[in-house]
């Protein structure tokens, strides 16, 4: 009952799954490009997860959960830091992984130290993206 | 097709993306596909959601903004599916407050051979019961705008847009609760029809009276809505959106003949792809 719908909308269910398949191509292909830029230093693996967090609207602070995970090939005390602010630190370790809320309006860098020399050994960043523009108005109920 | 042909004459101007006041002369837009599931009530009798596409709801959804004058769908709104989009133009506008000329569809229309899916179909209290036109009025819409809040005032009469007589007035609220990253709207609506727009809708005429639908003359009434509809980015193309709408017809509803109930509700869950 309710309405009468015509072949078309068969049709139309199907180029939405379209869609909705390309862009999960795309989006996943994106992704992977992003894991080989992170890791291109065989030695010292240095990554986040997720490598972006979607927000609504530009300028809106961003949330996620995020791991960052690193691995050496020889054990020694490391520190993860943000802006010269330490996040956490190991002693003679070969490598970890710590969770954290991301709270952010923009892209965040994170640096791996290595504790003695206090000698950034390798940098990862989460951006921040989002699907609709900033707009100039105050108000928010429309587009613009 | 249409999808396709839409998104490409809108993609040849998306440079034209910002726009200020009404003397400006940019345009803007935001032109976003939707597909929805949705589980519906409404208060007219005999009528169920009983196959898939009663379910499905795959949507169109444009923005568009130039000189003045605009088009902007409900894709904020639980109820966005039978309201449709909105035409105007803004006739002073500033930060705080708005004053436009709009022309909106402010009740859905019902017709029997489209609500049955075969003319054997449809139940005796609805066979020879003429087609009612949505309700399109053309009015003035005053809004308000908060820190996260809007209220609107419409004003609109339905002729000469629609069939029917009569005018309707509609005072809508809708506040913003940012959590994370979801967007969460709370809104409030109250509607007033005069009595010649709910006697075209749901008044029975004599030639269409029945022993079972007997000839019914509508007063004025009106119509309460509450809802709550959230969204979530997925991706940055993707939005995730679900909300909940409950209305209240008053008792020059659910006196008509047609009429089963004075409550209707909409449970809506769905995906945009913003292009």
């Amino acid at each position: 009952m309710y309405f009468r719908l015509g072949k078309g909308f068969a049709w139309l269910i199907s180029i939405f799954c379209f869609l909705v398949y390309s862009h999960g191509v795309l989006a996943q292909q994106q992704e992977t490009n992003k894991d080989i830029k992170v890791q291109t230093n065989t030695k010292i693996q240095f990554s986040a997860t997720p490598t972006n967090c979607v927000a609504l609207r530009q300028g809106r602070k961003c949330f996620a959960k995020v791991a960052l995970s690193w691995q050496v090939t020889k054990p020694g005390d490391f520190c993860i830091q943000q802006d010269k602010k330490i996040i956490q630190c190991w002693k003679n370790s070969r490598g970890s992984q710590v969770f954290f809320e991301f709270e952010s309006e923009q892209r965040m860098t994170y640096q791996l130290v290595a504790s003695h020399h206090k000698k950034i050994i390798a940098e990862t960043a989460i951006d921040v993206s989002w699907v609709h523009k900033a707009t100039p108005r105050k108000r928010r109920w429309r587009i613009f | 097709m249409f999808l396709f042909y839409a998104s490409s004459i809108f993609a040849n101007d998306k440079k034209l993306d910002k726009e200020t006041t009404i003397f400006d002369e940019t345009f803007s837009w935001q032109v976003m596909a939707g597909i929805t599931v949705h589980k519906s009530s409404t208060i007219l009798k005999d009528i169920e959601q009983d196959s898939v596409e009663n379910f499905l709801d795959l949507s169109l959804l444009i923005d568009l903004y130039y000189r003045g004058f605009f088009i902007q769908s409900n894709h904020r709104r639980a109820s966005s599916l039978t309201l449709g989009v909105e035409f105007g133009y803004q006739l002073m506008v500033n930060d705080e407050w708005e004053l436009d000329i709009i022309n909106k569809s402010y009740l859905s229309g019902y017709a029997p051979r489209y609500l049955w899916a075969n003319d054997e179909d449809i139940p005796p209290l609805f066979q020879g019961l003429a087609d009612r036109d949505s309700a399109d009025g053309i009015g003035i819409r005053y809004s308000r705008y908060y820190d996260n809040a809007e209220l609107s005032i419409d004003l609109a009469t339905l002729p000469p847009r629609s069939a029917s007589g009569g005018w309707i007035a509609n005072l809508y609220y809708t506040h913003l609760v940012p959590y994370r990253n979801w967007d969460i709207y709370y809104g409030a609506e109250l509607t007033y029809f005069s009595h010649q727009v709910l006697d075209y809708y749901i008044g029975i005429d004599s030639d269409e009276a029945l022993a079972i639908r007997p000839e019914y003359q509508a007063t004025s009434g009106f119509k309460t809505q509450l809802e709550v509809f959230a969204q979530h980015p997925i991706s940055k193309k993707w939005i995730f959106n679900t909300g909940l709408s409950t209305s209240y017809y008053s008792a020059s509803f659910q006196d008509s003949p047609v009429v089963g109930q004075s409550n209707e509700t909409q449970l809506m869950v769905g995906i945009i792809y913003v292009f």
